[in-house]
């Protein structure tokens, strides 16, 4: 449970509409800048006055939100492992490299999904089976 | 009993070794010591309230037995306790709001596993088998085979991820920096088939992580 004066200031910086979205999806209401959107849509902010670890965080694109849907790169600046966000480090920047057909997309958590990975053999099976071949009836 | 049986000649000399040893430091080398503390050591003099007092044992206190049952009595301890929660109570949550929100990691936090490319696309593993070798809970299965090229590569790099240990011992072996931990801890799965990682599952990982990876791994080099 948050202050009451917390709440109402940061709903006053934020406006209704977001406070209602934010009530619907973090549950806490929180006003800060936005410091980038990565090729997902999910968008990060940041406010320094926040408690410590509490300071940066991240508004997810679609309702079905999964911390597995935040692109690499913002993971790090996401986990306060890095200072620049990936907006400001072109290290941490996604870069299409040359010999990707397509951009990279985030593989979601798909577990208990039809999407789900299932492990399978890289290599030539090393046992055949007989093949029984019957010698034609003299 | 042995210091009563040591002869005197063995004492003094002990002795002087000692005051050797315990010589005063001169002045000016405190001076630069101190000079030279910077973080984690505590520089000049305390500050006034830094030691707790020493606590009033029972037979030393001044407070009456007529005090002592009142404070019993109206329970201004209690309501003292309960001022401390209420105070809680007005202040912004502690509590880090996952997804939003995340507790952070160290650039060489060791996660999920991943297979990385050379910059040209090549996969890097050489299929040496080191970190087959030195793997201590034994997950990793690696064959090797001839590509078509001559170049030796892996035909089968399987990690059983319910065997690992995350101790990080692959990646330290690697020769070619092609077996990582990257920083990902969100893939739990909902059964123990799906942590059974093979090598496309594991160049998938890299191919996906690569921008973080190749940024941790610079954050971290001038500490290697």
């Amino acid at each position: 449970m948050s202050t009451i004066t917390r709440t109402v200031r940061n709903l006053w910086k934020v406006g209704i509409r977001d406070y209602f979205h934010q009530m619907n999806y973090i549950g806490d209401t929180k006003a800060g800048t936005l410091i980038g959107t990565d090729r997902f849509g999910n968008k990060y902010f940041e406010d320094a006055d926040e408690l410590p670890l509490r300071t940066r965080w991240v508004d997810y694109k679609v309702h079905d939100f999964d911390a597995a849907q935040i692109e690499p790169g913002w993971h790090a600046w996401m986990s306060y492992a890095v200072d620049k966000a990936p907006s400001q480090d072109p290290d941490l920047a996604y870069k299409r490299r040359a010999w990707e057909d397509t951009d990279y997309k985030t593989i979601p958590n798909y577990t208990q999904t039809r999407g789900a990975y299932k492990p399978y053999n890289t290599v030539k099976p090393k046992h055949t089976a007989w093949e029984p071949v019957a010698a034609p009836r003299q | 009993m042995q210091g009563l049986t040591r002869s005197t000649a063995t004492t003094a000399a002990m002795l002087s070794r000692q005051a050797l040893l315990r010589r005063p430091q001169q002045t000016a080398m405190v001076a630069r010591i101190v000079a030279q503390r910077s973080y984690a050591t505590p520089a000049g003099t305390t500050s006034s309230g830094f030691r707790q007092k020493r606590t009033t044992p029972w037979d030393e206190e001044k407070e009456s037995t007529l005090d002592r049952a009142g404070r019993v009595f109206l329970m201004t301890e209690m309501f003292r306790g309960m001022y401390v929660l209420m105070e809680q109570f007005f202040r912004p949550p502690y509590t880090i709001f996952y997804p939003f929100e995340k507790g952070p990691i160290s650039p060489r936090f060791r996660g999920e596993h991943a297979l990385r490319r050379y910059p040209s696309g090549e996969e890097r593993c050489i299929a040496c088998k080191l970190c087959e070798a030195i793997c201590p809970a034994q997950a990793i299965t690696i064959e090797a085979e001839e590509r078509a090229d001559g170049s030796r590569r892996t035909t089968r790099y399987d990690i059983d991820m319910t065997k690992c240990i995350y101790c990080g011992f692959c990646q330290e072996s690697c020769p070619v920096d092609a077996i990582v931990e990257s920083p990902n801890a969100e893939y739990a799965t909902e059964t123990r088939e799906e942590l059974l990682y093979n090598k496309e599952k594991l160049l998938a990982n890299g191919d996906k992580w690569e921008p973080e990876l190749a940024a941790i791994i610079k954050a971290d080099s001038p500490y290697r």
